[in-house]
């Protein structure tokens, strides 16, 4: 289960862009304050596809200004905090790093051998299981079926395919005692868990859309990047893992002239997907107004 | 008559329940309980992905939903706190050099141990040795900052140089790539965190984190986090992606021109020409009517005379030629995993592809910008059986093209571009369908 | 809605071909014939629609050179026309400044141009102007519905559809609601959710309610009291719920307007029948665009521009003008000097380029473009390409001061955000983006060119490209 992290979380900045590298923050984030970010690490478990990806997450400058303003994350220049805290690591903490790793190495390697003893030992049962079953069909057919086990069995298919096939041989294996060499998803440990003052960066820049941003968040929305879907933000009503969007979100100064082709489209694109097309801004109020945002939804109608 | 472009809208293919053109199963967020189906860890013969999930149209106060979504987060917690492990018989260490390329620093302790084998690899390949590169002074690109001692695995095969001591210098992008997805083990360099083995035992170092490898890595040599977006997205589909001329800020990508080939008209051909344009009074251009005032022979003759807007025919080279400016300039070179690929002699890429970064060029191209970029890349006219037949593929394939990675915080989105020369294509030329329904078509001639 | 289903004899050329190659199928428009009320014979657009523009060609008899005959007829063709040239129809029309387009109320000029090129929209149709033709149908004059009243009514019964369907939704959540309650106060523990199982995600109140469900439901409900009718009612007032369902009040506004609109008619005829059939005129002009306009005029030669008075007419180089200073808003004052830029200018050659080449140029504005080009014309097929207009400013001369370079940069500015959302329309639509640039050409020295539109013209440039989203995942093999 997540344990949830010490705040402020670090935020790692490296050239330009906003960064999470501990899962643990990554779900308390989305759970606690509905920021999602985006996953842009490939899955080492399923490597090859774009579907399901893993850590790093990024997160948009937006994002990671409100949690900074919200006090719950401080920004980390992680280029310097690595310069830093890699060279003046104690031998000690190095050692007992190390160790550690070893042993979480093991523990991996005890596992996957466990797990392959299973699938071994399915994979046999099955092969069993149906040996017995061609052993009652008619004798003339048996020939076929035996010649035919070999090349479409698929239980035999994944346990030829697997990677212990060649070294495991028809006898016991000895599972080997060697450990599994790791990389760690972060640096910390070896590296002190608190960044050092020096490596504190202030608050981030954000776009003129950031208001907007931060209205429809406080409202309760979940917002990432649309551009890829024909908008600044997708909105969506709760966690993205579970619903759709309902917004196409775009923002515009409160005194930008919008060409009405572009509300045609956004309108018509919007309805197209059922999603609302939003336009929205913060309006030029006094000084003392707080949250000045304004919101308009198009919908086409198609009188 | 009402417009049929309307009902194109309503047609029932394009509503958003059925699978649309454009659906692609990495645009949302998907469900990591769909994961969890998946027999993991570490089980690379299952490599199928489950089919998109439902989702609900909106939070509710329920405990079934609530539940759900537990599940669903809990599910992606899973997944994403796997380690990356490397199996001892599987294992490929690789060290990071922070100052870039540089001989081995013993290795003239351990020349004489490791002379024959030196030697060897030499006279096997003696191309490699002298190959010049970019004042490395060891022939590998001077932004390599990893390197790989014993290189083993399918991923060298399109990654990496190697030098003359046989180790394979990876590039940042390479490097980063490799171990994101638990395929290399990189190791901090004893110089920079001290030693960590005892006296006389081989010190491996430290371990690099993700976080470390996206520290030292992404801002080194040009790579911005948006190109390895579009390099990693790219890989991970088995594409092969290096880099293309256009990375470095100098270079520039320089392609040779083919002329094309020049159609003339038949004498008989030409005196028809002058017969008409004898007879048709010529165009009044200045206030109309274009077409003149003349007796119209056919409309084909009318559509040539009303021809007075110029276009730019993408055939013709342009001179002098524009210098490519980032980050409108090709910068990957990109192969289909079926393409055969060698690293030594990389072929002609199936795709350039310029990577822009939405949040810093916040507007698309001038048409100064893109027409360079398009000019960047060789002439690919839209020939063949099949173009020649359809007139609209021929349109969209266009005679130049690029692809935009453009990169919005993570999420990439990939645009075509074709410089398609409309006015290349007179469709008033084309025969309209024959009068017999079903009647073949004759094949239009180019 | 009376578009022609792949299914109807003459397919158009490019709808054929995709049929037979199979490529890119759903590009193409391509799908089974959907089951349709049996409609009227089409018309035969073919011969409708036989001449591409609204000029009169005289082909020349055919010359076969090793033949002296056929010489000898064609110079007698030649001869024939020198003595008695054949008369050129030229359409009238007039300039509305009020709507900034060009009028056309005579009934044999509206169908030429319609016919023979398809040039302008009916004021109160969408596309060819048919509102009498539409009209003397509602009136029952013909019998069977326009295809207006079955859009609309297709509209309203989704609508209610939809309504229906969010009620079933909201019953199942309370009832959900209320089965987790009585589980709580009994002590057994809500029914538990795997977090492997997702076959069973989405069931019970997460149930997809598509609309057929509906409509069975609301069949079922007419048959039973009108109970549930008033918890609807109550269901429909959930306060501080995010829904994207546009409000309840707009739905229901709609939805009573529409009705309405469907129920006058009857009281109408009910009333004035009588004088009503005898006095039905047609209500409906043809409206220009000003870029149909000047084309008419000044390409062809087909049509004079009366001004708005209707007596004077137009000459075509003060027509240019009049549309240039239309293109701003408010238009721009006669004394004022006009910019090469401007958005007529850099509109019309963008038009005149494409029809030139063939294309039937229209107005893209329902698919948020400027123009989209159909083959041939809108009754033989869907328009494959939909254009976007952005000016260029390359020549040295907008990079020489400050202020032009601010200027070029306002003017050729498009955001990201903005051409993936019109890409996404047109794939919605099945259309190709095509964004045409036009190089703009240093402000004219009026004196220079004197008043000479095709110099004017042949200063600017196209250049076309195509747009299309890439997907790595389907470009592999």
């Amino acid at each position: 289960m997540a344990t949830d992290p010490a705040l402020p979380i670090p935020i790692s900045y490296i050239s330009g862009s906003y960064y999470l590298f501990s899962i643990d923050a990554v779900t308390y984030l989305r759970r606690e304050h509905h920021i999602c970010g985006v996953l842009i690490g490939t899955l080492p478990q399923i490597p090859q596809q774009n579907v399901f990806l893993a850590m790093p997450l990024q997160l948009m400058p937006e994002e990671a200004r409100l949690l900074v303003d919200k006090g719950v994350a401080c920004i980390v220049d992680e280029i310097k905090a690595h310069k830093d805290g890699m060279t003046s690591i104690m031998e000690e903490d190095r050692k007992r790093y190390l160790r550690d790793l070893e042993a979480e190495g093991l523990q991996a390697m005890r596992l996957q051998n466990r797990r392959k003893e299973q699938l071994r030992e399915e994979a046999l049962k099955n092969i069993d299981a149906k040996k017995a079953a061609k052993a009652s069909k008619k004798a003339a057919q048996k020939q076929a079926v035996a010649d035919n086990a070999a090349g479409d069995d698929p239980a035999l298919e994944l346990f030829a395919g697997g990677e212990q096939a060649q070294d495991a041989g028809p006898q016991r294996p000895t599972p080997s005692e060697t450990a599994m060499a790791v990389t760690p998803a972060t640096s910390y440990p070896p590296m002190p868990s608190r960044p050092a003052s020096d490596q504190i960066l202030p608050s981030p820049e954000v776009p003129s859309s950031y208001p907007l941003f931060a209205h429809l968040h406080s409202k309760g929305y979940f917002l990432s990047p649309g551009l890829r879907f024909g908008c600044q933000y997708l909105a969506y009503p709760g966690d993205p893992l579970r619903f759709h969007s309902h917004f196409l979100v775009v923002s515009a100064e409160w005194d930008e002239e919008i060409n009405l082709m572009d509300i045609i489209a956004g309108g018509r694109l919007g309805t197209g997907v059922k999603k609302g097309f939003l336009v929205g801004g913060a309006e030029q109020t006094g000084p003392g107004a707080e949250d000045s945002v304004r919101t308009f939804s198009v919908e086409w109608a198609g009188m | 008559m009402a417009d049929t472009d309307e009902a194109a809208a309503h047609l029932p293919a394009s509503q958003d329940s059925a699978p649309q053109i454009e659906t692609d199963l990495s645009d949302e967020t998907q469900d990591f309980r769909f994961l969890n189906n998946l027999a993991f860890p570490s089980d690379s013969s299952q490599t199928s992905l489950p089919r998109r999930g439902e989702k609900d149209f909106e939070p509710n106060p329920t405990l079934y939903q609530a539940d759900i979504l537990d599940a669903s987060r809990q599910a992606m917690h899973n997944a994403l706190s796997h380690p990356r492990l490397h199996h001892p018989k599987h294992r490929v260490i690789a060290f990071y050099a922070p100052d870039g390329p540089a001989p081995p620093t013993n290795v003239t302790e351990e020349k004489d141990e490791k002379e024959t084998t030196t030697n060897e690899d030499d006279e096997q390949n003696p191309k490699k040795a002298t190959n010049a590169d970019a004042g490395t002074g060891i022939g590998v690109p001077a932004d390599s900052c990893v390197y790989v001692p014993n290189p083993k695995g399918q991923y060298f095969k399109s990654m990496g140089r190697a030098d003359r001591w046989n180790r394979v210098w990876l590039l940042p992008e390479e490097a980063l790539y490799l171990i994101e997805r638990g395929s290399l083990d990189i190791r901090w360099p004893v110089s920079v965190t001290g030693p960590t083995a005892e006296e006389g035992e081989k010190d491996l170092g430290i371990p690099m984190s993700l976080q470390a490898a996206y520290a030292c890595f992404t801002g080194r040599g040009g790579l911005s986090v948006e190109r390895f977006s579009v390099y990693t997205g790219l890989r991970r589909l088995g594409y092969t992606v290096i880099r293309a001329p256009g990375w470095d800020d100098e270079s520039d990508e320089v392609q040779d021109e083919e002329s094309a080939p020049q159609q003339g008209l038949g004498i008989f051909g030409r005196f028809l020409h002058w017969l008409h344009s004898w007879n048709s009074s010529t165009g009044v251009t200045t206030t109309g009517p274009v077409v003149g005032l003349g007796i119209h022979r056919s409309y084909n003759d009318i559509y040539r005379k009303l021809a007075v807007i110029p276009y730019h025919d993408p055939v013709t080279p342009q001179f002098p030629r524009r210098k490519t400016t980032a980050p409108f300039r090709v910068v990957f070179h990109v192969y289909k995993p079926s393409t055969a690929f060698r690293k030594s002699a990389p072929p002609t890429p199936d795709f350039r592809i310029a990577v822009v970064n939405s949040r810093t060029q916040t507007t698309m191209p001038t048409l100064s910008q893109l027409g360079t970029l398009l000019e960047s890349t060789p002439l690919d006219p839209p020939r063949g059986e099949k173009m020649d037949r359809m007139l609209y593929m021929r349109l969209r394939h266009g005679y130049r093209n690029v692809i935009l990675a453009v990169v919005d915080q993570g999420v990439v989105s990939f645009l075509r571009v074709g410089d398609a020369a409309f006015g290349k294509e007179k469709i008033y030329a084309e025969k309209p369908p024959g009068p017999k329904k079903g009647g073949n078509r004759p094949r239009p001639k180019k | 809605m009376t578009s022609q289903p792949p299914s109807t004899p003459n397919p158009a050329p490019e709808v054929a071909e995709a049929a037979s190659s199979k490529i890119e199928p759903t590009q193409e428009n391509v799908r089974p014939a959907p089951a349709r009320r049996p409609r009227p014979q089409r018309p035969n657009y073919r011969h409708i629609h036989r001449f591409p523009l609204p000029l009169t060609v005289h082909p020349l008899p055919p010359l076969f050179p090793h033949n002296p005959l056929s010489v000898i007829s064609v110079v007698l063709s030649y001869l024939t026309y020198l003595i008695s040239p054949p008369h050129q129809e030229l359409y009238s029309a007039y300039f509305d400044s009020n709507t900034s387009s060009v009028h056309i109320t005579d009934e044999k000029t509206i169908r030429a141009l319609w016919e023979m090129g398809f040039f302008g929209k009916g004021s109160l149709s969408r596309s060819e102007p048919s509102w009498l033709e539409r009209e003397k149908k509602r009136r029952g004059q013909f019998g069977g519905k326009t295809s207006e009243d079955v859009t609309r009514e297709r509209r309203t019964e989704r609508r209610e559809l939809k309504l229906e369907r969010a009620r079933m939704e909201k019953l199942a959540i309370e009832q959900r609601l209320q089965a987790e309650a009585a589980a709580k106060e009994n002590g057994t523990a809500s029914p538990d959710v795997d977090a492997d199982s997702t076959s069973n995600g989405t069931a019970s109140t997460t149930e997809k309610f598509s609309l057929r469900k509906a409509r069975e439901a609301k069949m079922l409900e007419s048959q039973q009291s009108g109970e549930q009718t008033q918890m609807a009612d109550s269901g429909n007032a959930s306060p501080g719920r995010k829904t994207v369902r546009f409000s309840p009040v707009v739905q229901e506004k709609q939805f009573i307007s529409d009705s309405t609109v469907l129920q006058l008619p009857e009281s109408l005829i009910d009333g004035h029948k009588a004088d009503e059939e005898s006095l039905l005129k047609n209500e409906e002009h043809l409206q220009l665009s000003n870029e149909e306009a000047l084309f008419l005029a000044y390409g062809l030669g087909a049509l004079q521009v009366y001004d708005s008075d209707q007596k004077n007419t137009i000459p075509t180089s003060s027509l240019l003008t009049l549309f240039r200073q239309h293109s701003y808003f408010p238009p721009r004052s006669p004394a004022a000097n006009l910019d090469p830029d401007d958005p007529f200018l850099v509109s019309y050659v963008v038009y005149h380029h494409y029809r030139s080449l063939g294309w039937i140029v229209r107005s893209g504005v329902k698919f948020g473009v400027d123009y989209i080009l159909y083959n041939r014309g809108p009754v033989f097929s869907h328009a494959e390409f939909a254009l976007v207009v952005i000016p260029s400013y390359d020549l040295p001369y907008w990079s020489e001061t400050e202020e032009r370079r601010a200027h070029a940069e306002e003017k050729q500015a498009r955001s990201w955000w903005w051409l993936h959302c019109v890409n996404r329309v047109q794939a919605q639509v099945r259309k190709s983006l095509v964004i045409c640039y036009v190089e703009v050409p240093p402000p004219d020295d009026a004196q220079a060119l004197g008043n000479d539109i095709g110099a004017l013209l042949g200063r600017y440039k196209v250049r076309d490209v195509t747009i299309k989203r890439w997907v790595p995942n389907r470009s592999r093999d």
